[in-house]
């Protein structure tokens, strides 16, 4: 093992840990924010019919 | 050597196009709650799938039941080819130390690597989210890790193809000049251990999707060691008019012997090889959508790469760490990046 190969693992380290990061990111960020979003949603109608 | 700008070019569009691909199905999960008001985090575990909730933590979801069946089915298909002498006579000792060594490494070494990543890096990455998102509907889940998993690794993979600096990571799958159930595995370890998609889907096993992450490893696992097999499974589909029909929604959804096979040849001359595509493992779907896929419904004469000539196994397992012996070879010590 040379510097260039160590270089070159890096690099490739990088890739793989975009290539992960990137739609794990998405994914959980949207299942929060599906959560998130419909219980906020379903907070305010009850709130809204409690108050009529 | 340096990457082709209209490659570059169509990595980045295609990359980006990806980030929707990626939220696709979250967003339609999203949609039909929002339409139906369906709140499943609002409802107690559903005990009707007792089997499915019982592979709901990470231990068991990469549990045993899985690798063995896949396992047995590796073996059952390898035992086949070889009844049948489809490798004929181009299985050198060389090539079979390279299949074994491949294989073998891909139980000893990077089982151990994504146990301990679900065990304890897991928990350290990302602290509190462990089955945090078990509401997640089956079929969504399902829906979810086969996006996540598959287009992930045609990413993966594609790169090795494009990227002149990566392809001698990816060199030793396409060394071969046969096709077979060992090929699946013949992988570099380098190349198998930076696998993005099994930390991926490891993750999201975490979070909670542990049974339709079992589900399509396993309907996975099945796809590429048969895309990848000398036993044309395919070729009916394309002999009888009647299923042609059937042929044309197979070949564009998922990998096919015949598209796969297009990927290993060692030449694009004979309009038939198509090593600069047909990057899809399970789905060919992404092909399809990101103009990579070349569909012929033949099977090209000859496999692997032109000005390969025989790298020692252990080079071919653990390049760059171990060179190869053979002058002008690209796993060489001085050799080219890409030949």
């Amino acid at each position: 093992m040379r510097l260039q190969d160590m270089t070159l693992l890096a690099k490739k380290i990088v890739v793989g840990l975009v290539a992960t990061a990137v739609p794990l990111l998405i994914l959980l960020g949207g299942m929060h924010l599906t959560r998130k979003a419909l219980t906020s949603k379903s907070a305010t109608e009850q709130v809204s019919s409690q108050a009529k | 050597m340096k990457m082709d700008a209209e490659v570059r070019e169509r990595i980045i569009s295609n990359g980006l196009a990806s980030v929707l691909i990626y939220a696709l199905p979250v967003a339609l999960m999203f949609l039909t709650f929002y339409f139906t008001g369906q709140r499943p985090w609002q409802q107690t575990p559903n005990t009707s799938v007792p089997l499915l909730h019982y592979y709901q933590s990470f231990e068991q979801a990469l549990g045993p039941l899985n690798n063995y069946a896949l396992t047995l089915f590796v073996f059952v298909l390898g035992i086949l080819e070889f009844s049948f002498g489809l490798y004929e006579g181009r299985w050198t000792k060389n090539e079979r130390s390279t299949d074994i060594a491949c294989f073998a490494a891909s139980y000893i070494v990077i089982r151990p690597i994504v146990t301990y990543f679900g065990l304890r890096v897991l928990p350290i990455v990302l602290p509190g989210l462990k089955n945090h998102f078990a509401w997640v509907p089956f079929f969504w889940g399902v829906f979810i890790i086969c996006v996540a998993d598959d287009l992930t690794q045609y990413w993966y993979h594609r790169l090795h193809h494009q990227v002149p600096w990566l392809w001698r990571f990816h060199r030793t799958h396409h060394s071969a000049a046969y096709m077979g159930m060992a090929m699946a595995s013949r992988q570099n370890v380098i190349y198998t251990i930076f696998f993005s998609q099994i930390y991926l889907t490891a993750a999201l096993v975490y979070v909670g999707l542990g049974g339709p992450a079992l589900i399509v490893l396993g309907l996975k696992g099945i796809i590429t060691t048969l895309a990848h097999s000398s036993i044309p499974w395919d070729k009916p589909f394309y002999k009888y008019k009647v299923l042609h029909p059937i042929a044309w929604v197979l070949e564009r959804l998922i990998s096919t012997p015949a598209t796969h096979h297009a990927h290993h040849a060692d030449t694009t001359d004979d309009g038939i090889g198509y090593y600069k595509g047909n990057f899809g493992n399970m789905f060919f779907l992404w092909d399809v959508i990101f103009g990579t896929a070349h569909i012929s419904r033949e099977y090209p004469k000859s496999y692997g790469i032109t000005h390969y000539q025989g790298d020692q196994w252990y080079a071919q397992l653990l390049w760059p760490i171990f060179k190869s012996k053979v002058e002008g070879s690209e796993l060489a010590a001085n050799g080219p990046m890409v030949k």
